[in-house]
């Protein structure tokens, strides 16, 4: 099934469930009922189902579908959580300390996953726009080989030509630049700022170098945005994994404080009657 | 010229390995050791980096594989050992991969949240920590111990702390939710009403069958989308349904602007079989018309002529300090100015003061030498009073009880002589004699001896305790009537004292006195009447202490029938059988003063607060809706002749117009919800 077709059909039954659930919700309020103890069981549910997608991950065995279809489970169930978490908590924000701190740490559950889904749809077509694939733990090693050539286009320089034009260069500019991640929250917002003032102060030293140098200078210019391509990707890419390290320990902390709430309800009101 | 990112070359590509816990320190500066650490985070190249020396011929070589590096540019020393300077034998310090360093992050970010919610929750104000929010304003002025929040006021338990609330789960026996209910209980209902505080309306006879629900299921209205899906998820009935608990309906913790009384119009109907619109919209006409609502009973129609004389409503009518009820004056500011004038006024007849008999000696003749006054005991019956006061007494009760038996006496004393003869028991009237003369005695009986002897014949009477208010003011009114007992004694029985004793009297002794007692007729209410050899009590005005104080006591004893032995199976029958003959004799009393509890009200200030136990009204809003000449006739329209007389209106109004109500209770303009009108519970909270 595309892409599109699913979330379309995803959010159409979404909108159905609440369309239903809202009016049987309601009923059972006006009839008394205790819903809120089903509804929290069921989160509860829901939230430790979407807890184990991470161990999933982990296991290479059993084959429990692929990785793949357990993030779209987990993606539709967890937008889903949401409305359940509406119904839950009656759309208001409670009064306790507690309860405050487990809404605000489900609020900002739900929030990441929505950012983190945002990230995983957004970023990989940015990425196409900025050269091929690369492996995220590989680029170290590919920003050290541009270097390497780096400088040894410089020593060319100094030994093939009189100049050292290129050789202040690649002190005043271009070794800072080379010498890790560079410009990452600009490239975060798609800015090539740096890039660009690096290429235009080397075009601007073109008219006074030799031929040899010139063409030195033809191919800085290419390794200069290809290291800029890997910041690009070492950026966007890191932060792809970054949300999770927010995500991830903050559903460990959040299933401590469900767990905490459910021993208070149960001692304080005895559960459901 | 774009240059590809990464350069995909079999031979060019090592295998990354991001899910291992440990990566090559040298990575982040692009120059990883290609085989990387081992599982525990040791740098492998270190411990294979160093070269092992190979003796080739004459000479060490380094033979150091390629994927380790090669072979080293120093080479091996001259006696074989590896020459490589240690920077180069230990090239990396391996560090943990993202993924491990994201699992340590969440271990502890989990162990730092359990550490927070433990500290959190075993604090000394742990209570206030967790409470889920501010009280309600009335139940903030409920104080807990000092220094302490209240929670434990209605959490029993939850001052222990955590390790308490963890057993409080583990050894609840019922819900917590009815625990908290009897808190809920002992401030709003009164001991007698919690067991039927959580019944439907808190009611004991709410039945499908009661008028309400009757009244409901006749009405005929539409049915809207939000009850019929309510009905279907709630597949019981409430009435059908076990006891609810206070939080079904009132929620709290949810701030002191909160009202916990709130209820929707909507479920107020879930229960009723038909439901309607709105109250402007299929709720029921009045049809009935409302019954005693002052505890006094006043037929306002029969008043008629006095209204067009002049009376008008605020002549026994005056707004209550709050201005809710309009509650009845005093008797002596509106009732005392006719009634007691006597029937030559005009203007109203006065009230009635039937006497009441009190005590009187049984016609009885005896074959043995009994002590009686044959000839002066001409009554033919036991009044009632006398029967109740004898019924304090364990030997006469059975005596009264055959007298009273519906099968054989039937409260008829010459039936009862004549079973008696059939069945050779005559001892019995023996019996019956000695157990007057002893209650004669008690009650003629000044001492303190006497005083205790009738607290517990009224104890035993009534079945009350000797302690409660009414049976002590009744105990107050028979030591104030002694001296009428002396004289009955002294003129009947004057040698009673000698009988009762043991020694052998005979009623042909009995002086006759010089003077004749009786020659006062009214002795502070009392009426002692010679020929029938009685006396009874005629009350002496108004709000009259000896009549007030019997009703109060038969009122109070009313539903107190401890039936745990025979005996007071037997004092219940003919406590109930005595109530019904003297409801006439109280007539006079009672025509006005209805009792709807346990005592007739006797002040029309203690009106009740609702008119039909789910109605309730506040007459001060609604002053603005009397009519020009400033009555209240606007509401309250008084019965005529084109009246239905199907309908029972006892003040002598009509039913409530519907329209007059709605004509404002409609929406956009005054509130016309269930619980403007309506409360739920049938007795106040």
């Amino acid at each position: 099934m595309k892409f599109r077709m699913r979330r379309l059909l995803f959010l159409a039954a979404l909108l159905l469930a609440f369309l239903i659930l809202t009016p049987y919700a309601i009923g059972y309020q006006i009839a008394f009922s205790d819903v809120v103890f089903t509804s929290g069981w069921l989160l509860f549910a829901i939230v430790l189902f979407l807890s184990s997608y991470n161990v999933r991950k982990k296991l290479t065995y059993p084959p429990l579908l692929k990785s793949s279809t357990w993030l779209q489970i987990h993606i539709y169930l967890g937008a889903a959580s949401l409305v359940l978490f509406l119904f839950h908590t009656g759309g208001k924000i409670p009064a306790g300390n507690l309860d405050i701190a487990l809404y605000t740490l489900f609020s900002l559950m739900v929030a990441s996953g929505f950012f983190g889904l945002y990230l995983t749809r957004t970023i990989p077509a940015t990425l196409s726009s900025r050269g091929n694939e690369v492996i995220f733990e590989r680029i170290p090693m590919f920003r050290r080989q541009v270097k390497d050539r780096v400088e040894q286009i410089i020593l060319q320089s100094v030994e093939e030509s009189d100049s050292s034009i290129l050789a202040e260069y690649y002190e005043s500019y271009l070794m800072y630049f080379l010498s890790g991640p560079r410009n990452i929250l600009g490239h975060l917002v798609r800015s090539e700022r740096t890039s660009s003032r690096l290429r235009h102060e080397l075009r601007g030293a073109d008219r006074y170098l030799d031929a040899r140098d010139k063409e030195l200078a033809s191919e800085l210019l290419d390794l200069i945005k290809l290291k800029d391509d890997l910041d690009f990707h070492y950026a966007r890419q890191g932060l792809l994994k970054l949300w999770l390290f927010f995500h991830i320990p903050m559903t460990l902390v959040l299933l401590m404080f469900l767990v905490a709430h459910i021993v208070l309800i149960y001692a304080f009101t005895g559960g459901a009657s | 010229m774009r240059i590809p990112l990464q350069e995909i070359g079999h031979a060019d590509s090592q295998y990354e390995r991001p899910n291992q816990r440990w990566v090559c320190g040298w990575a982040k500066d692009g120059n990883p050791c290609k085989l990387g650490p081992d599982g525990k985070g040791r740098c492998t190249v270190a411990a294979q980096s160093i070269c092992q020396p190979v003796k080739d011929g004459d000479r060490w070589v380094c033979i150091r594989s390629e994927v380790l590096g090669g072979a080293c540019t120093a080479g091996p020393s001259p006696t074989g050992e590896c020459a490589c300077p240690p920077t180069e034998q230990h090239p990396c310090q391996p560090v943990r991969s993202l993924r491990a360093k994201r699992t340590r992050l969440t271990i502890s970010a989990g162990l730092f949240a359990a550490a927070v919610l433990l500290v959190w929750l075993m604090s000394p104000n742990s209570l206030t920590l967790v409470s889920p929010g501010a009280l309600s304003a009335a139940h903030l002025a409920i104080e807990g111990p000092p220094g302490l929040p209240n929670c434990q006021i209605c959490h029993q338990g939850a001052e222990a702390g955590f390790g308490s609330w963890l057993s409080m789960i583990a050894n609840q026996t019922e819900t917590h939710s009815v625990e908290v209910n009897q808190q809920c209980l002992g401030c709003h209902f009164s001991e007698t009403d919690e067991s039927i505080a959580m019944n439907v309306h808190s009611t004991a006879e709410l039945s499908e069958a009661s008028p309400a629900v009757e009244q409901l299921s006749m009405l005929a209205g539409s049915t809207s989308f939000m009850l019929s899906l309510s009905d279907k998820v709630h597949s019981k009935p409430m009435p059908e349904q076990t006891q609810a608990t206070c939080s079904t309906c009132h929620n709290e913790h949810e701030g002191a602007t909160h009202d916990m009384k709130v209820m929707s119009d909507t479920q107020c109907q879930v229960c009723h079989t038909n439901q309607f619109e709105s109250f402007n919209d299929g709720h029921p006409a009045f049809t009935q018309a409302s019954s005693i609502s002052t505890g006094i009973i006043f037929d306002h129609a029969k008043h008629q002529p006095r209204f067009d004389d002049g009376l008008n409503c605020q002549s026994c009518h005056r707004a209550d300090a709050e201005g809710k009820t309009m509650a009845v004056r005093p008797f002596e500011n509106s009732c005392q100015g006719c009634h007691e004038q006597g029937s030559q006024d005009h203007h109203g007849d006065a009230i009635k003061k039937n006497p009441v008999p009190f005590l009187q000696l049984p016609e009885m003749e005896f074959e043995d030498s009994i002590y009686w006054p044959t000839e002066l005991a001409v009554g033919e019956n036991l009044t009632p009073m006398m029967t109740l006061l004898l019924a304090g007494d364990d030997e006469a009760l059975p005596l009264l009880a055959e007298i009273h038996d519906e099968d054989g006496a039937a409260g008829d004393m010459y039936e009862w002589f004549f079973i008696l003869e059939d069945e050779d028991e005559l001892e019995k009237k023996a019996e019956l004699a000695a157990a007057i003369k002893r209650l004669v005695s008690e009650l003629a009986d000044y001492s303190a001896t006497g005083e205790k002897d009738r607290i517990v014949r009224l104890t035993n009477a009534f079945s009350v305790d000797p302690t409660e208010p009414e049976l002590q003011a009744l105990l107050a009114e028979l030591s104030a009537a002694n001296f009428v007992m002396q004289m009955f004694k002294q003129r009947y029985l004057p040698q009673l004292e000698d009988d009762l004793a043991g020694d052998e009297v005979d009623a042909s002794d009995d002086e006759e006195l010089p003077v004749n007692w009786m020659a006062s007729k009214h002795t502070s209410g009392w009426r002692v009447d010679s020929d029938e050899g009685a006396i009874s009590y005629r009350a002496v005005a108004h709000s009259d202490s000896w009549l007030k104080t019997w009703i109060e006591m038969l009122g109070k004893s009313q539903g107190r029938a401890d039936e745990a032995t025979t005996l007071d199976e037997l004092r219940s029958d003919i406590r109930e059988k005595m109530l019904d003959e003297l409801n006439g004799d109280f007539k006079s009393c009672t025509k006005c003063h209805s009792g709807q509890s346990e005592a007739a009200p006797w002040s029309a200030t203690e009106r009740l607060y609702d008119a039909s136990g789910f109605t309730k009204f506040n007459h001060r809003p609604h002053m603005a809706m009397l009519n020009e000449a400033g009555n209240c006739l606007t509401c309250h329209v008084p019965k005529n002749e084109s009246s239905d007389t199907s309908i029972a209106m006892p003040r002598g109004f009509q039913p409530h117009d519907k329209e007059t109500c709605s004509s404002c209770h409609a929406p956009g303009k005054a509130n016309n919800t269930c619980l403007n009108c309506h409360q739920y519970h049938h007795e106040r909270p």
